[in-house]
């Protein structure tokens, strides 16, 4: 993190600026993936002619090894779904269903698509490209219910995804003052306040160690540290092996300020709980790190809007706003959706006038990097992911993990290098992603984007304007 | 257009097998009587002799559970009860929800007949949930008859240029084909939109990636494409061009340039794109000559110079503004306002553009008609909308909603037996031998059968627009724009 430092310019002596970029690596699957489709061959009618061999371009099927004179079981994690073998066999004695495998990932939310797709980023690095449009509903709940805006002709749009022009993902943590204060001689009044400088607008959450083991928890480490950016930790049950990184990681602190100094003195953020005596507690961390950032963590809850402000206008330098894992507020009446939820804090801060003053980080069914735009656009800073960093990992997404030891992922025993290498590639793929957005906006950095609602389409709003008024 | 009439004949598959939708199971039990071969007028059942098939040879004709009402309903006069017939569960991972299993097989079915289903049940949309898929007509009256309809003389024409300069133009069908490059898809592909626009007396373009010479004696119903990449970009083929079309933005990559990856980049592609083969090509984004209108209206007065009777269009997708953008292009001089949606889009495009940016063409079409109308214009461009148009009804939808005319690309390639795999972006490419260069790849489809195929989607699209108009009781297309009361939105169907 020094090298590159907080504006991303090289501090190193050099004068030229360094651009932030990830670098990726092939990081391959430990399990067979599981693919959308499941491959039949009737092999009573199949006559072993071998078309199918010829017609399938991507390799699902096969003679036996052992006896070529027959056929092998279809590949089907390789099946692209062209209908090929199906429709040229001689004796129709193929066919294909949905894999039930597949239908079974994740849930309504975290969809098989979103797993899949996850899977294929933190293997390559690289952002999906498929052809043929797009397949999808026209709109959906939550996140899918917008759209982010482009510019053409009239607005200068940045060529930032193949590196033609910078764009930059960067955010700063921590209270950016309305004024400066200076004395009678004029100099500066009071330290400036301090500003940590992230280069992507996405920091880890905290793993449970018990749950997911010490390699996990060093994969995450080894992950935020290379693309410099926080990892959030619970000091109670963190092995000592892994305090080697905890210049990049955010100790949360539960009640026993005392048991925790250690960590404390040597983090550059903490992260309390909301709770009555915030104050009381920012104060004593101020006394043992004064330099450390405090966030304090909160769910949405009715009164949000008032505590929110309290903790602005008070002296937290970040506020971490948690959703659940769907995206909702279900503390909330009608338990809306994060992006709602966010948009209703953000603009009470606007109101304020004291939106500036603090960080806003959000958390709670981040799982796709359109999302990182869309929740930037409905009022946050920045965003706190885990979940997705597991499914890079290979997780199904079945929550047996409540019960250590049950993963069929075996996600305890990964290489931690491996999983680094999947997280940062999947970081990768999402900042690329981002760069799309961006660029396609015209934006030249990602702190423009904040509450920048006037950039994006919404659907309520355009059924309201362009269909409902006019089909009543 | 001038338009080549060629006789609508059957295009049949290029494929073996149908896809059934029903499976016809037949157990064990089956003891070959004979019973089902003899009951089943469409031809389900055969025994061929020495063989012990299970299923049945000719599913695809099978009419499925309904059959349950006639007389010859194989699985009630089984003996054995060895029959049985469910839904195929392969239809299942045919399509999406834009692009349902039944949108597709009706598209084939168009393509390869020419004519709409016989039952009168056309597959109107997808099952997306909102936009055209949730907008319906208010019919006036009753289908007529085919005969009756095709005396009715309906008129499908539209005027191109509506400007008091340049040429008249006109196309014979509310509708032609959008740019797809050589590159992204292979030249049988390419002549196939030409010849069928050519039968037609519509439209085809040629997308970014350059002319081919096997398209100039096409030339007349050709449209090129200048896009940001100005690949293959000559002053011979905009001296050809009936319309020169100027890509700004595309609908499935908003605010992107065209991507062509690396493997699809072959020699014959980079030699006419003037590019190094099995180099990934992307097209910058934006024109970097132009951030103004003024600007812009350079870019058209170049073309006016090179070619004055071009007619000039001008392709842009749909942010916030889009309605500013298209009163701009009026203003720099164009001829056609081409509003590209995001939901449509045919080459490789990340999926996070896909779905994210930008507006649906279904918003975009009023809001620029409205505007354009305040402004006081409206009669003096066309407004063709692209995007997500399917079928015949969501043209005419787009239309009532206010676009002169449709722009298509998916249903063309569906009607060369596409079936939206999604495969086209990257590697040999598509393995229906559709968006390919792979030489092999390419071999897999005959020029002639594909000008037939999308010839015959257009008549069938055709006789459909003039069903809908007659159906609304209007003598021409033109009659259809913007009449928004024509329509209603399934979620918020009022009195009106
Ligand atoms: S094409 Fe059909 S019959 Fe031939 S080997 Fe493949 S499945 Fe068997
Ligand atoms: S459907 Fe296509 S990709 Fe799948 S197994 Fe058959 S030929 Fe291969
Ligand atoms: S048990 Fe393993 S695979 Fe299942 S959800 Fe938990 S981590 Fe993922
Ligand atoms: S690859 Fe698939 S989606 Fe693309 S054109 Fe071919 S059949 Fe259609």
């Amino acid at each position: 993190m020094e090298v590159t430092s907080m504006n991303g310019w090289s501090t190193a002596g050099r004068t030229r600026p360094v651009r932030y970029s990830i670098e990726t690596s092939c990081a391959l699957p430990r399990y067979t993936p599981v693919g959308r489709f499941r491959v039949l061959r009737h092999e009573k009618t199949c006559i072993n002619c071998g078309r199918c061999i010829k017609e399938c371009i991507y390799d699902v099927h096969r003679r036996k090894p052992e006896d070529p004179r027959l056929m092998d079981e279809p590949l089907s994690h390789l099946c692209k779904n062209c209908f090929r073998c199906i429709q040229q066999c001689p004796t129709r004695s193929l066919s294909k269903i949905l894999n039930p495998e597949y239908l079974r990932l994740g849930d309504e939310y975290w969809t098989p698509e979103i797993i899949t797709s996850t899977w294929l980023q933190a293997e390559t690095g690289r952002i999906p490209v498929f052809g043929a449009g797009y397949r999808g509903p026209f709109s959906g709940p939550g996140f899918d219910s917008m759209w982010t805006d482009m510019s053409e002709i009239v607005r200068p749009t940045r060529d930032g995804i193949h590196g033609r022009e910078y764009i930059h993902t960067g955010i700063d943590l921590g209270r950016k003052p309305d004024h400066l204060e200076f004395d009678g001689a004029g100099n500066l009044a009071g330290l400036p306040a301090r500003v940590v400088h992230l280069p992507i607008p996405v920091l880890f959450g905290a793993f449970p160690v018990d749950l997911y083991g010490t390699k996990v928890a060093e994969a995450v480490c080894l992950a935020a540290r290379s693309l410099g950016t926080f990892f959030a930790f619970d000091p109670g049950n963190w092995p000592s092996l892994l305090n080697r990184y905890s210049s990049s990681g955010v100790p949360r602190i539960g009640d026993d300020l005392e048991k925790a100094r250690a960590s404390i003195q040597g983090a550059a953020m903490v992260e309390i709980p909301f709770s009555k005596d915030w104050g009381k507690k920012l104060e004593q961390i101020r006394k043992i790190n004064p330099d450390a950032l405090v966030s304090v963590a909160l769910p949405f809850t009715p009164d949000a809007d008032t505590a929110v402000e309290a903790l602005a206008a008070g002296s937290a330098d970040v506020i971490h706003l948690m959703a659940d894992r769907h995206g909702r507020a279900p503390l909330l009446p009608g338990s809306p959706f994060l992006k709602d939820a966010l948009q209703w804090i953000h603009l009470h801060l606007v109101e304020k006038r004291i939106r500036d003053e603090v960080t806003l980080l959000a958390s709670g069914g981040i799982a796709a990097a359109e999302h990182v735009p869309k929740a930037i656009i409905s009022g946050a800073d920045g965003v706190v992911i885990t979940y997705p960093l597991l499914i890079g990992l290979e997780c199904l997404a079945c929550r047996e993990c409540s019960l250590p030891d049950t993963c069929p992922r075996e996600i305890r025993h990964i290489d931690p290098d491996w999983g680094a290498t999947r997280m940062i590639n999947l970081m990768a793929a999402w900042q690329n992603q981002l760069l799309e957005v961006l660029g396609a906006m015209g934006l030249r950095e990602v702190r423009r984007l904040r509450g920048e609602t006037g950039r994006a389409l919404y659907f309520d709003q355009l059924e309201r304007e362009v269909f409902q008024e006019e089909f009543r | 257009m001038k338009q080549v009439e060629k006789r609508i004949v059957r295009a049949p598959s290029r494929f073996r097998n149908a896809l059934p939708r029903y499976a016809v199971e037949r157990t064990v039990r089956c003891i070959r009587c004979g019973t089902c071969v003899e009951l089943c007028p469409l031809g389900v059942h055969e025994i061929r002799p020495g063989q012990n098939l299970v299923t049945s040879p000719n599913v695809e004709r099978c009419i499925g559970i309904s059959c349950r009402e006639n007389d010859f309903f194989c699985v009630a006069h089984c003996p054995m009860e060895a029959l049985s017939i469910s839904e195929n569960p392969l239809l299942q991972t045919l399509g999406d929800r834009r692009w349902t299993p039944e949108l597709i097989l009706s598209t084939w079915e168009l393509a390869e007949t020419g004519f709409p289903p016989a039952n009168g049940k056309a597959v109107e949309g997808g099952d997306s949930g909102g936009g055209f898929d949730k907008l319906r007509f208010r019919w006036k009256r009753e289908a007529p008859r085919l005969e009756s309809l095709l005396e009715a003389r309906i008129n499908l024409s539209v005027r191109l240029n509506r400007r008091d300069r340049g040429p008249e133009r006109s196309i014979g069908l509310p509708l032609y084909g959008g740019g797809m490059s050589f590159g992204s898809i292979s030249l049988p592909t390419m002549i196939g939109k030409a010849g069928a626009a050519r039968n037609m007396g519509t439209l085809t373009c040629t997308g970014e990636g350059g002319y081919p010479d096997e398209l100039v004696p096409y030339a007349p119903w050709v449209i090129t494409q200048v896009a940001t990449g100005l690949f293959g970009v000559r002053e011979e083929t905009i001296k050809l061009a009936p319309v020169v079309e100027f890509k700004y933005a595309q609908g499935a990559k908003p605010g992107l340039g065209g991507h062509l990856l690396g493997d699809k980049v072959t020699p014959a592609v980079a030699a006419l794109r003037e590019t190094v083969p099995g180099h990934s090509l992307f097209s910058p984004f934006p024109f970097h000559s132009v951030y103004s209108v003024e600007d812009h209206r350079k870019h058209l007065d170049w073309v006016l110079e090179i070619n004055p009777d071009a007619l000039v269009s001008v392709k842009v997708s749909t942010p916030t503004d889009v309605d500013m953008v298209a009163v701009g292009s009026y203003y720099a001089g164009a001829h056609i306002v081409h509003l590209d949606g995001g939901y449509g889009g045919t080459g490789a495009a990340p999926e996070i553009a896909k779905k994210n940016i930008a507006m649906p063409i279904e918003y975009a079409i009023p809001k620029v008609h409205r505007f354009l109308e305040q402004e006081g214009i409206r009669d003096e461009v066309t407004l063709m909308a692209g995007g997500g148009i399917r079928t015949a009804y969501d043209a005419a939808k787009a239309i009532a909603l206010g676009a002169d005319g449709v722009v298509i690309g998916t249903a063309e390639l569906v009607a060369l037996e596409c079936c939206r795999c999604g495969n086209c972006e990257s590697g040999r490419g598509c393995p229906r031998g559709i968006a390919t260069t792979d030489e092999e790849m390419s071999c897999l489809m005959d020029p002639e059968w594909a000008i037939q195929r999308i010839t015959n989607l257009y008549h069938g699209w055709k006789i459909q627009l003039m069903e809908i108009l007659w159906r609304l009781d209007l003598d021409s297309v033109e009659e259809l724009r913007g009449r928004r009361d024509l329509l209603f939105h399934e979620d918020y169907q009022g009195t009106r």
